[in-house]
């Protein structure tokens, strides 16, 4: 049996408001130091290349794809996941607005769709529909036929005190 | 298996450490093609540098007569910087292109030379605003032609350790147009891209750069498309010969996205679409 | 629409399960966890077609995360998957008949040891010839899984009879369904000879199946759980089984519980899809523009194994005439074995496929006429007392008229000459499509159309139901909490549906067909009729002693007689207070239908749902770029339980359909696949969405839970004719093959123009 030559890489985060300190595997991707470490399993894999969104996180206020980011490189970083999405602005009034507009079917693409959308309606609180439906261009839904989400994100931008 | 992974803040400590390393190291900056190679196939290695934050390679800086951007800076980085939406229009232009909203957060112009994909879309940007790249070595830079680091498909003349320091785009009067066949409306992978960056006087293109992706092996600066278009009044017999030219210098193929005779094709619609806008 | 009478069926409920979904902490196939938990990695056949001699493990038996292989020998029970018939083995154990078939599993400690061990696994195999042609392979009539014939009056001598004919080859590629959860399934073997799978499913009796077939075990110590499911379409309606078969193989054998979750590469390669077509129509009209004969053959590529392909082949057959009064009709269809992925089921079952021929045929052949296509089709449909293709009378619930004339006002059809397009080199128009869906699983699938419902109310007024059709994001348990609250007069929020559980519900069929609603509604009704009773001759007794007069009225989960009034859990605490029984088991079978399976006549389904669709689209003439703006569409699906769920579905089927229509292209080259991801297989998104204008027109049905047919498929199905014709009217090309990309389109436009 050949031993382990791996080298843990010691990190320093914070995640949704509560700070991690300590040894992660060097292989490990974003998502699964979120899911497999941390046992946050509201961020999802849909295909482990990007393209669908469905494992969309915050890094420091930016939406990135945590299939795509090595969780070491996030040493120093801020995460938020939608487990964290409360304490964000937008937060709240997204979840609202997509349970009144009935913008999630399966679910699975909407903790995605709730990050981009937090971070659009930051970045432009007078987005219209056409900044709306380009900011969640990277988000695949294949049950909604994206109208209602596109509703629920004008619905919180309308209504978020 | 990646064994280790070691991060460096400046050039100092990169070129201060790196001989130590395992010799089957690679540098991770971005990670947008890297991850996925990662979890789907084998890297081939089992240390990476990662380079992301080193801070030579994240500045944008301009001089008198040029503009220098780092290899690391994030593609979406482009829109929010007026020195490039003043001086490298094109790369402006094609950050709305680029990939999806969050990969673009992640991803980097050094990362999209390196992987030298035929379809890259900021070596798109960057060959049309006529580019050059800044390579450093143990601390030693060398400046290069975009062509003369990329030498085919998805393969880099870069040495073992050499990195993409960032580019120098000389500033020049110019105006850029930046065209891709998408499979959708938006997010996706090229079947023809074309940029067009020039300095439209009267009728006449003073200065004009164009280059195409996706239609060869690797993103082809149409030297004898745009010398064609040089200081000659622009009509439609002229564009129609552009696009016979541009016809001529491409060399697409086909595959699974698209066909050959398509991109052709498309490539010459976009030649003429993209005049047509300097022109307007 | 007549005004709604009732408390929570017709309105807009909001779903009961959003709350957990956005915590993201609803629990998907993947986010359980259970202790000592090993990972399944599947090994798969490198080749088209291969003889596989051994698996090479050299590599990977000496790593610490090493825990072993399992191959064929291993199977202790049957090694063949009972999926209609049990060809297809669970793991390869002589030639394997496409790429990407499992051949074996690695099981690893950790996840990403698995899937690095398995990389270093070698399959041992010879290669073989194989054979990726439908016309090729046919002409082995074993190659044949299923064939079907629909025969109405005499389509062949009456067709040399008609004034205008016009005949046409059509071809449509593969859909993949693009759920965006993976395959994923865990299976638990317990110290007391049971075993649990949780999966994502739609069809948890299917995976029991499987797991007894693959174990040997009996069905009563095996329990199928299924785990929030996101998304299915048909894609999680059979596959599951084998997945949940290797889970629960695989725990078997190391003993502890296996995850197995796939990888979207893998999903794509290895996993049904919507079977490719080739069909060639012939439609004959008389002068007055009446159509009198139809005559279909239609052919589907099954890939390697049946499964259920003769139910997709069934089902497309029935409806290939379209939704048209023909008196003369002759369909010859055939299910095909080619050495590729095999095929199955996907929203719309067999008939989108078709319907993109015939929808595209019926345009050209009001051209011909000279008729508008919309009043063409009108002269045509089918009618109350109306004799479909397999001489079924339909008798009641039918709105295709209202559709069509729904979806024409609604476009301003008459006005369409003047749309103008965006630019000077585009061309803008509009075109139309019918469809017609029969609802549940019809004669063939006769023996599966039952299902069961388990009610119980507890003493503090809080009601848990057991069904065994799923939840998959269509809000099925939303829908059917409203059907349950209406029936018993509850608060919606005092319901809860289990889990789906195999252990608690009898086999009630998949969820497919678009019955749930219908089959697992009914089923529910009837297990709430007794309680309802009791409930509600307990409030009336409540409240006659504290003097109220007059009738009582139940609504909205409060009981009033006059000014009297008592809350819901007050009338349950007194129905237990009298030991009522308030917990009941429902059954639902849908009523007997005659077929004639040889001639293909009788009474295919039990109820038909109706949609008609417009597509606004522009097609850019000098990159043949079609964009679609805007989807008019109009559906009839009897009394709508939920509008905005409804309105949900709707917009999301639009979408896939038109998704397959421009853009879904999976690429096969000699048996493999090229672009088996999101990367390059391109679905919709955000940017991409057309418009909607959608309506619904309810026609009641008798026999449906609150009147209430079936949904889910019907919007998907006719939107690629739609989008054809449109396409059509703008550019003038006629296009026969799906997906309408961009490369074709461009050819036939400049043939076009070099032809004027």
């Amino acid at each position: 049996m050949k031993k382990s030559n791996i080298k843990p890489y010691k990190i320093s985060c914070q995640v949704n408001g509560n700070k991690f300190t300590g040894y992660i595997d060097p292989n490990l991707r974003l998502i699964d130091f979120l899911r497999d470490v941390l046992n946050l399993k509201g961020t999802k894999e849909g295909c482990g290349e990007g393209e669908c969104g469905a494992c969309m996180v915050l890094v420091n206020g930016v939406s990135v794809n945590s299939c795509l980011v090595m969780a070491f490189s996030v040493d120093g970083k801020s995460i938020i996941t939608i487990e964290g999405v409360d304490d964000i602005k937008y937060g709240k009034s997204l979840k609202e607005g997509f349970k009144r507009k009935a913008a999630v079917q399966c679910g699975f693409c909407t903790p995605g769709f709730i990050i981009s959308a937090s971070e659009l309606l930051e970045k432009n609180p007078d987005a219209t529909e056409e900044d709306i439906k380009k900011a969640l261009s990277g988000n695949i839904c294949r049950c909604t036929g994206y109208k209602k989400i596109i509703e629920a994100v004008e619905w919180a931008r309308k209504n978020d005190k | 298996m990646i064994n280790e992974a070691v991060k460096y803040y400046s050039l100092n400590e990169l070129w201060k450490n790196i001989k130590k390393l395992s010799p089957k190291r690679r540098y991770i900056a971005g990670g947008s093609d890297i991850v996925i190679s990662h979890h789907y196939d084998d890297l081939n290695t089992d240390l990476l540098v990662d380079i992301s934050d080193i801070k030579e390679l994240n500045i944008v800086k301009e001089t008198s007569d040029s503009v220098f951007i780092g290899a690391a800076v994030k593609i979406s980085e482009f829109k929010k910087n007026n020195i490039i939406k003043r001086y490298i229009p094109a790369l402006y232009e094609c950050v709305d292109y680029y990939a999806s909203p969050s990969v673009r957060n992640i991803a980097t112009l050094g990362g999209n030379l390196v992987n030298s994909s035929p379809c890259a879309d900021g070596v798109l940007a960057l060959v049309a605003s006529g580019a050059r790249v800044v390579r450093n070595l143990y601390g030693k830079q060398k400046l290069s032609d975009i062509f003369d680091v990329i030498i085919g498909p998805k393969k880099t003349s870069l040495k073992k350790d050499e990195l993409i320091e960032g580019f120098i785009v000389p500033k020049w009067e110019h105006r850029a147009v930046f065209l891709k066949m998408m499979p959708r409306k938006i997010f996706g992978i090229s079947k023809a891209g074309l940029c067009v960056c020039a300095n439209l006087k009267g009728n006449l293109f003073k200065d004009i750069r164009i280059s195409a992706s996706s239609v060869g092996p690797a993103v082809i600066d149409c030297k004898k498309t745009s010398r064609f278009l040089t200081d000659k009044d622009i009509t439609n017999d002229i564009i129609n010969k552009a696009k016979d030219i541009i016809s001529c210098e491409i060399s697409p193929i086909d595959d699974h996205r698209s066909t050959a005779d398509y991109r052709r094709e498309i490539t010459a619609v976009f030649l003429q679409r993209a005049i047509e806008k300097f022109v307007v | 629409m007549s005004k709604n009478k009732y408390s929570f069926v017709g309105r807009d409920i909001e779903r009961v399960d959003a709350d957990v979904k956005l915590l993201g902490k609803a629990v998907y196939g993947d986010d359980l966890s259970f202790a000592d938990m090993l990972y399944g990695v599947m090994i798969r056949s490198p080749y088209p077609r291969a003889r596989i001699k051994s698996i090479d493990i050299s590599a990977v038996e000496d790593d610490k995360d090493f825990v072993r292989v399992i191959t064929a020998s291993d199977i202790p029970g049957k090694n063949g998957w009972p999926v209609l018939d049990d060809t297809y083995p669970f793991l390869v154990s002589d030639i394997a008949e496409f790429h990407s078939q499992p051949v074996a599993i690695l099981v690893a400690k950790n996840n990403f040891k698995a899937r690095e061990l398995a990389k270093k696994v070698n399959v041992v195999c010879d290669k073989l010839d194989f054979n990726d042609d439908i016309f090729e392979s046919m002409k082995d009539k074993k190659n044949i899984f299923s064939n079907f014939v629909v025969k109405k009056g005499n389509a062949l001598e009456e067709i040399k009879k008609c004034e205008y004919v016009v005949e046409k080859e059509f071809h449509t590629n593969y859909q993949i369904h693009s759920y965006l959860e993976p395959q994923v399934a865990t299976g638990v073997f317990s110290d007391d000879g049971t075993i649990t799978v949780y999966s994502s499913t739609q069809c948890p009796f299917y995976i029991l199946d499987a797991v007894c077939a693959v174990t040997g075990f009996t069905a009563n110590k095996v329990r199928i759980i299924q785990t929030v499911t996101g998304g299915g379409f048909g894609g999680k309606e059979d596959v599951p089984a084998l997945v949940g078969a290797h889970a629960a193989l695989a725990s078997y054998i190391t003993r502890k519980p296996v995850r197995i979750c796939y990888d979207r590469a893998e999903d794509f390669r290895a996993m049904s899809k919507r079977h490719p077509s080739y069909s060639k129509v012939i439609y004959g009209a008389d002068k007055n523009g009446r159509i009198k004969a139809c005559i279909v053959k239609y052919i589907l590529d099954g890939g390697a194994y049946s499964t259920l392909s003769p139910l997709v082949l069934w089902r497309g057959t029935i409806h290939a005439a379209g939704p048209y009064d023909i008196d003369n009709v002759l369909i010859e269809s055939y299910a095909v074995k080619t050495n590729k992925v095999p095929c199955g089921a996907f929203r719309g079952f067999g008939q989108p496929q078709i319907s993109f021929s015939t929808e595209s045929l019926i345009d050209d052949l009001a051209e011909k006429i000279g008729m508008d296509p919309l009043d063409f089709r009108l002269k045509n449909i089918l009618k109350k007392n109306s004799l479909t293709a397999t001489s079924q009378k339909i008798t009641e619930s039918i709105g295709l008229s209202d559709l069509i004339k729904t979806v024409r006002k609604n476009s301003n059809w008459y006005n369409r000459k003047n749309l103008t397009p965006s630019s000077p080199n585009k061309k803008r128009g509009l075109g139309c499509s019918i469809a017609y869906y029969g609802v549940g699983l019809g004669a063939k699938g006769k023996l599966l159309d039952r299902a069961g419902a388990y009610l119980n109310v507890y003493k503090d007024g809080s009601v848990c139901i057991n069904i065994g059709n799923t939840e998959m994001g269509q809000g099925a348990f939303t829908v059917l909490s409203q059907i349950a609250s209406e029936m018993i007069n509850c608060p919606i929020k005092n319901i809860r549906f289990a889990e789906v559980d195999t252990s608690k519900v009898p086999d009630s069929g998949p969820t497919v067909a678009s019955r749930t609603t219908l089959m697992s509604g009914n089923a529910i009704i009837e297990a709430a009729k007794p309680i309802r009773k009791n409930i509600f001759k307990t409030a009336y007794d409540m409240l006659k002693l504290s003097g109220g007069k007059g009738i009582m009225i139940a609504s909205d989960g409060l009981f009033s007689m006059g000014d009297k009034v008592v809350k819901f859990n007050d009338v349950i605490k007194e129905c237990f207070n009298k030991r009522m029984k308030m917990s009941e088991q429902g059954w639902y079978v849908s009523p007997d239908t005659s077929f004639n399976i040889e001639n293909g006549q009788g009474e295919a389904y039990i109820v038909y749902s109706y949609a008609a669709n417009i597509a606004d689209v522009e097609v850019d003439t000098e990159t043949g770029v079609i964009d679609v703006k805007k989807i008019y569409s109009a559906f009839d699906v009897g009394r709508v339980v939920n509008p905005s769920l409804a309105m949900g579905q709707a917009q999301g089927g639009v979408l896939q359909g038109m998704s397959w229509a421009v853009y879904e292209n999976l690429v096969i080259n000699d048996g493999v696949m090229k672009n088996p991801g999101f990367t390059d297989y391109i679905v919709a998104t955000s940017l991409d969405m057309p418009d909607y204008d959608i309506e619904f027109v309810e026609k009641y049905y008798s026999n449906g839970p609150y009147k209430a047919k079936g949904l889910g498929e019907l919007p998907l199905i006719a939107v690629s004719g739609a989008v054809r014709n449109a396409v059509k009217n703008a550019a003038g090309i006629d296009i026969t093959y799906l997906p309408l990309l961009p490369e074709k389109n461009l050819k036939l436009i400049k043939i076009r123009n070099n032809n004027r």
